[in-house]
């Protein structure tokens, strides 16, 4: 029974770090239409320049703090520099762009910072609490508190401020928004920059779990990408739900389901994504009907 | 003043001195295919122009060639400023406002959230929230489906929405792209009823390229005739209505 609960939490928790990422992807999805693959990567590259800052003598707090403002930037330079150039060429020119970028950006970092191992510091203490008998991880907790914290914000900025109407608005018809005079590359920077925000948020809670190296975030890019296709690309709740989903089966699945170890985990995201596509490949909560504006 | 000319002859002097749109030599198209030849036209404060012609002469190139959607040369400026070349979202924050063909509606957003966007060049918070009050008692079914994804309303309540996100922007030149398309008889004629209203009543300044000749001719102050890419016909719009070339060819007489 106990350790019942202990996975069920662990599921959780895991689920709502790959929901941080599958937001991300998400979010650039609905706003661009781009499956973007370097998510992870540029998440990644985030985490890093957080620890040669804690290296420097920041706090962790700082620390992060600036790393998810330099995620922001290079969100926004990542549209505007690799992005913009093949905004309308099809979706194949964009996801080889978006591999291009990945295998750019992870060699960068192993040729920055080498391919080592290292720790990464946790910002949440490494105590448990004992919640009905049952012993929880503060680590786990908080990490559930931050994602819905996460959510809360990008729903209020996207339904209550004027750049989240611009978003909306360009994600549904950017000629549209044209006309009624907002600026498209303007507004899809922000989107990007916001979505690399997210992204490196994941990825500084992810870090103390595992080793920090080049390859933090590609096995979790799959967990990412399966929550995504579980919850419907377009959908951000879809991406939370789907996040928890794959993070809670993955946890049965390894603890309960005896030749699924450690290696075999992988197996999860990867035939939820295969069933998903077959089945439903709008996913559960995503609407993707193409309308002639 | 004005006389109903043969092209080349844009309906010059429109009274009070400067016009607010001035279009000289307007050649434009899409890609290699050109399909406006030369275009003179003139708009002045506070008048309502028509722009007929059948299909394919060029009257949606007109204002595409005008917001910046599609490839344009020639000469034309709006309140002195040179239009040609400005990126869309440039030429809607000057102040014009194009309801294209089609509607243009955030079909996903709601109905609110439309004409929010519409407002979105102005900076006056309070005046447009009354504003869009405003435009809602002229459109009730538009209030009675605020919080509604706006594609889920009918034909005539989508042009409804785009011409209440044009005027929201508080234009000064509205450019309206056949309102009528798609509508019902009775339903274009509530609309020019409102148009009539909301436009005319108002001083709007607009340019309305419309199919429906009659109707467009009762609401303008004048009009131009497009044909195979040219200026064909220019002059008041009452004597548009009564010129045998035009009642022929567009008024079905």
């Amino acid at each position: 029974m106990e350790r019942l609960a202990q996975t069920i939490v662990d599921g959780i928790a895991d689920g709502s770090l790959y929901a941080a990422l599958a937001l991300a992807l998400v979010l650039i999805f609905r706003t661009t239409g781009v499956v973007n693959f370097a998510q992870g990567e540029m998440a990644m590259v985030s985490t890093f320049v957080a620890w040669s800052l804690l290296e420097a003598g920041l706090p962790l707090g700082a620390a992060i703090a600036v790393a998810l403002a330099f995620a922001f930037v290079l969100g926004m330079a990542v549209e505007r520099i690799v992005i913009r150039p093949v905004e309308g060429r099809g979706p194949l020119t964009l996801a080889i762009v978006t591999l291009g970028l990945y295998i750019l950006l992870n060699s960068a970092a192993g040729w920055i910072w080498g391919f080592n191992n290292r720790g990464f510091p946790s910002v949440f203490p490494s105590d448990s609490l004992s919640v009905g008998g049952v012993d929880i991880a503060v680590e786990s907790l908080g990490i559930v508190v931050v994602l819905l914290v996460v959510v809360a914000a990008l729903f209020l900025l996207l339904e209550r401020t004027r750049i989240g109407l611009a978003l909306r608005a360009v994600s549904t018809n950017p000629e549209s928004a044209r006309l009624c005079g907002i600026s498209v590359g303007r507004t899809l920077m922000v989107g990007w920059g916001l979505a690399s925000v997210l992204g490196a948020l994941a990825g500084v809670l992810i870090a103390p779990r595992i080793f920090l190296d080049p390859n933090l975030m590609g096995g979790v890019l799959i967990y990412a990408f399966a929550a995504a296709t579980l919850g419907g690309f377009d959908s951000p709740v879809g991406a939370v739900i789907g996040g928890w989903a794959i993070g809670l089966s993955e946890a049965l699945a390894s603890t309960y389901v005896d030749f699924i170890g450690s290696d075999l985990e992988i197996l999860v995201p990867l035939t939820v994504i295969l069933v998903v596509l077959l089945v439903r490949p709008a996913g559960l909560f995503g609407r993707r009907e193409v309308v002639r504006a | 003043m004005t006389t109903v000319a043969p092209s080349g002859q844009a309906s010059a002097t429109v009274a009070g001195g400067q016009p607010l749109l001035a279009v000289r030599g307007l050649v434009a198209g899409y890609g290699p295919v050109t399909v406006l030849r030369g275009v003179d036209l003139d708009v002045g404060e506070g008048e309502v122009v028509a722009v007929l012609g059948p299909n394919g002469a060029g009257k949606t190139t007109l204002l595409r060639a005008l917001s910046g959607g599609c490839r344009a040369s020639g000469w034309a400026t709006f309140a002195g400023r040179d239009l040609l070349g400005l990126a869309p979202d440039r030429v809607a924050r000057l102040g014009i406002a194009h309801v294209p063909e089609g509607r243009g509606t955030f079909a996903e957003l709601s109905v609110r959230d439309n004409l929010r966007i519409g407002a979105w060049r102005r900076r006056d918070r309070q005046q447009v929230v009354r504003d869009i009050d405003e435009l809602l008692d002229r459109f009730p079914r538009l209030r009675e489906r605020l919080d509604q994804p706006a594609g889920s309303l009918s034909g005539g309540e989508q042009q409804m929405l785009a011409i209440a996100r044009g005027l929201v922007s508080a234009p000064r030149l509205l450019l309206l792209d056949e309102p009528s398309l798609g509508l019902s008889p009775r339903l274009t004629a509530e609309l020019f009823q409102l148009l009539g209203e909301l436009v005319r009543g108002r001083g709007v300044t607009a340019l309305v390229v419309e199919q429906n000749a009659r109707l467009a001719l009762e609401l303008a102050d004048r009009g131009y005739v497009l044909e195979a890419g040219r200026v064909a016909l220019a002059g008041r719009a009452d004597e548009l209505a009564r010129d045998e070339r035009v009642r022929k060819a567009y008024l079905g007489v």
